[in-house]
């Protein structure tokens, strides 16, 4: 650990009359880190000879390592907390969270997190969940499997000054690498034939983010990397004619800045894009590109919000709000994979179930379900209580609306049904989709429990054994 | 009530309340009744006493502070408990900004110190070395040499990823 100066922070020849910032004592001078951020930081330390002497002090970087959750470097026995930021967490740091990717229809979910296990040093992980078709059991969610893209590892040169992190793919052939994407106006569109009149029509796919989001996490920084634009586009093989089709087609409304992940091979496409229905016609050309390229997904942070104590109640429990449902769910979604929702009552009317990830049939970031608090469900309405099956005596029912489309999502074609809905738990939820003859279940996705996770291949593959 | 008496000699007197903000008085009095001798602040003088006194007049009824964890997100520590009269209760002079500081640190104050050092931190903001130098009055001390070589040594450790 640091144990140096106590004093002051100037050297004494300097300190005499000279301005008050040099003479604050060493432990208030670190106090202003905790309101700086790394930018200012570092100007404020080329700001003169006497602060450049601090360049390297483990206070201060410990300070901005602690944002991103490393507070302990004394496991590894070379880099330090100044190494570890300047090499990888000032760059990739704000990478660590999940990221909700806007490929149509079923979107996709990426996680970044910090690995602190005993080793050289700490490394970020990227990983991608992945959902397994259930087809044996219909009604219950399942956690997704980890697959490991890529590891973020920090460097630095035989003087221990930190050098840029490099990057490690798993699962990909050519030479990966990911990028912040700029914004772009670029909107994904569906060309389809119509099933009555026959005519070729064009419907805009549901924006992800739309520009009321809930689920996009505006608080969370981006990659300190640089804005690449991407508005070199074209529709592959574009024919008036042809049957149907995902576009690209300029629009209004810019998304915000994304990350991607490159380049669009097969193996890592598939990882990012999984499969849909509809041909996807949308190409584009990145700066560091020759040619046009299948059109990665843009990736976009998530927000995951903790559970708060105050809130996380047994339904039964007499303070017990729909507030408290508030959050991310995994839940069951019949012969598909299940799906991540975000559940949020900020509406003084609704809550309302989002879809992160979709299906062809209700794409990503559209609603999936909904009910209005007041609209209670007697326990002694026999039937839908029967249909929900055995419920715990203290759990809260509710009818509300879930949505239901054609494949494709053609919005005209959407519609409501009625619903049942009972929370039975903390972090569960039941809901009976009548005119589908169907109960799902909805866990509340919870923070990974790493240590109780197996490792399922030496390829980087993880899977939680149960839910925590 | 309880009395103390500054380094230039001002007595002020003050109810315990607004006294026991200070960690370094209630520490002294140790929480017992009315203290007869005036307690001694050789550290602080009247002008900043002043002020400290001001400022814990304004929050006596304020319930206790809950700590910051460790590493909170910097968007997250702007936005706890500083409104708008705290703001302006530390727009002041540099020096006695810096004084203040000195003294809520002296007088064990945390809330009054945080303010102070997240005053000093908001004056930085966005600003460039060469405009920190000139707020707050630095002299950069670099040799020519230093300056050429810290010139690129900022670039490239600004430039480190991108």
């Amino acid at each position: 650990m640091y144990d140096g100066p106590s004093a002051d922070i100037a050297t004494s020849d300097e300190a005499v009359g000279s301005p008050p910032l040099l003479n604050l004592p060493y432990e208030l001078f670190l106090l202003l880190f905790l309101y700086l951020d790394a930018e200012d930081t570092l100007s404020l330390l080329c700001s003169c000879r006497s602060l450049y002497g601090h360049i390297r002090d483990e206070p201060i970087w410990r300070e901005f390592c602690c944002r991103h959750g490393l507070r302990d470097v004394s496991i590894y026995s070379q880099p330090s907390f100044f190494v570890i930021y300047a090499s990888l967490i000032h760059t990739y740091g704000p990478l660590i969270g999940l990221w909700a990717s806007d490929h149509p229809f079923t979107g996709n979910i990426v996680e970044f997190r910090l690995v602190q296990e005993p080793g050289p040093y700490p490394f970020l992980l990227g990983e991608v969940w992945r959902f397994q078709s259930h087809v044996a059991n219909y009604c219950d969610p399942k956690l997704p499997e980890y697959l490991e893209i890529v590891s973020i590892r920090p460097q630095w040169d035989e003087f221990g000054f930190p050098q840029p992190a490099t990057l490690h793919w798993r699962r990909s052939l050519e030479n990966p690498s990911f990028s912040l994407l700029a914004p772009t106006r670029l909107g994904t569109f569906l060309r389809y034939r119509d099933f009555y009149t026959n005519a070729l029509c064009t419907v805009q796919h549901p924006d992800f983010p739309s520009s009321f989001a809930l689920w996009y996490d505006s608080e969370r920084p981006l990659p300190r990397l640089r804005q690449q634009p991407c508005e070199d586009y074209s529709n592959q093989g574009f024919d008036e004619d042809a049957e149907d089709g995902l576009l690209f087609i300029p629009t209004e409304d810019p998304t915000p800045p994304a990350i991607a992940f490159f380049p669009t091979s097969n193996e890592q496409f598939s990882l990012h894009n999984p499969h849909i229905t509809f041909p996807d016609l949308r190409l584009m050309r990145l700066p560091h590109d020759d040619e046009m390229q299948p059109a990665p997904s843009r990736y976009y942070p998530l927000r995951f919000p903790p559970i708060q104590d105050h809130l996380y109640l047994d339904p039964g429990d007499v303070n017990w709000t729909r507030q408290s449902l508030d959050g991310l769910w995994i839940g069951a979604n019949g012969a598909h994979d299940s799906e991540v929702l975000l559940v949020d009552s900020s509406d003084p009317d609704e809550t309302i179930a989002w879809k992160i990830t979709g299906t062809m049939h209700i794409p990503r970031g559209v609603t999936c379900w909904k009910f209005n608090p007041d609209h209670i469900l007697p326990h002694n309405d026999v039937s839908p209580a029967m249909e929900l099956g055995e419920l715990p005596f203290n759990s809260r029912l509710f009818t509300g609306h879930g949505h239901i489309c054609p494949e494709g999502f053609i919005t005209e074609e959407d519609s409501w049904i009625e619903l049942n809905i009972a929370v039975v738990g903390r972090d569960e939820i039941k809901i009976r989709w009548p005119e589908l003859e169907y109960t799902a279940r909805y866990q509340r996705c919870k923070p990974r429990d790493l240590e109780s996770e197996i490792v399922v291949s030496n390829r980087g593959i993880r899977r939680a054994v149960s839910w925590s | 009530m309880v009395t103390v008496v500054v380094s230039d000699g001002v007595t002020f007197t003050m109810e315990q309340d607004v006294a026991f903000q200070c960690g370094l008085i209630a520490d002294f009095a140790g929480g017992g009744g009315d203290q007869e001798e005036p307690i001694p602040i050789q550290a602080v003088n009247s002008t900043v006493m002043r002020k400290v006194i001001e400022y814990c007049e304004h929050h006596r009824n304020d319930p206790p502070q809950p700590e910051v964890p460790e590493g909170t997100p910097l968007e997250r520590k702007d936005r706890r408990g500083r409104d708008a009269w705290d703001k302006q209760f530390i727009q002041v002079e540099q020096e006695l900004l810096f004084e203040i500081i000195l003294a809520a640190n002296y007088l064990n104050i945390k809330p009054l110190l945080d303010l102070g050092c997240s005053q000093v931190a908001e004056m930085m903001k966005g600003k460039t070395p060469a405009e920190i130098q000139q707020m707050f009055n630095i002299v950069n001390g670099f040799t020519a040499d230093e300056e050429a070589q810290n010139g690129e040594g900022e670039e490239k450790a600004r430039n480190l990823n991108s």
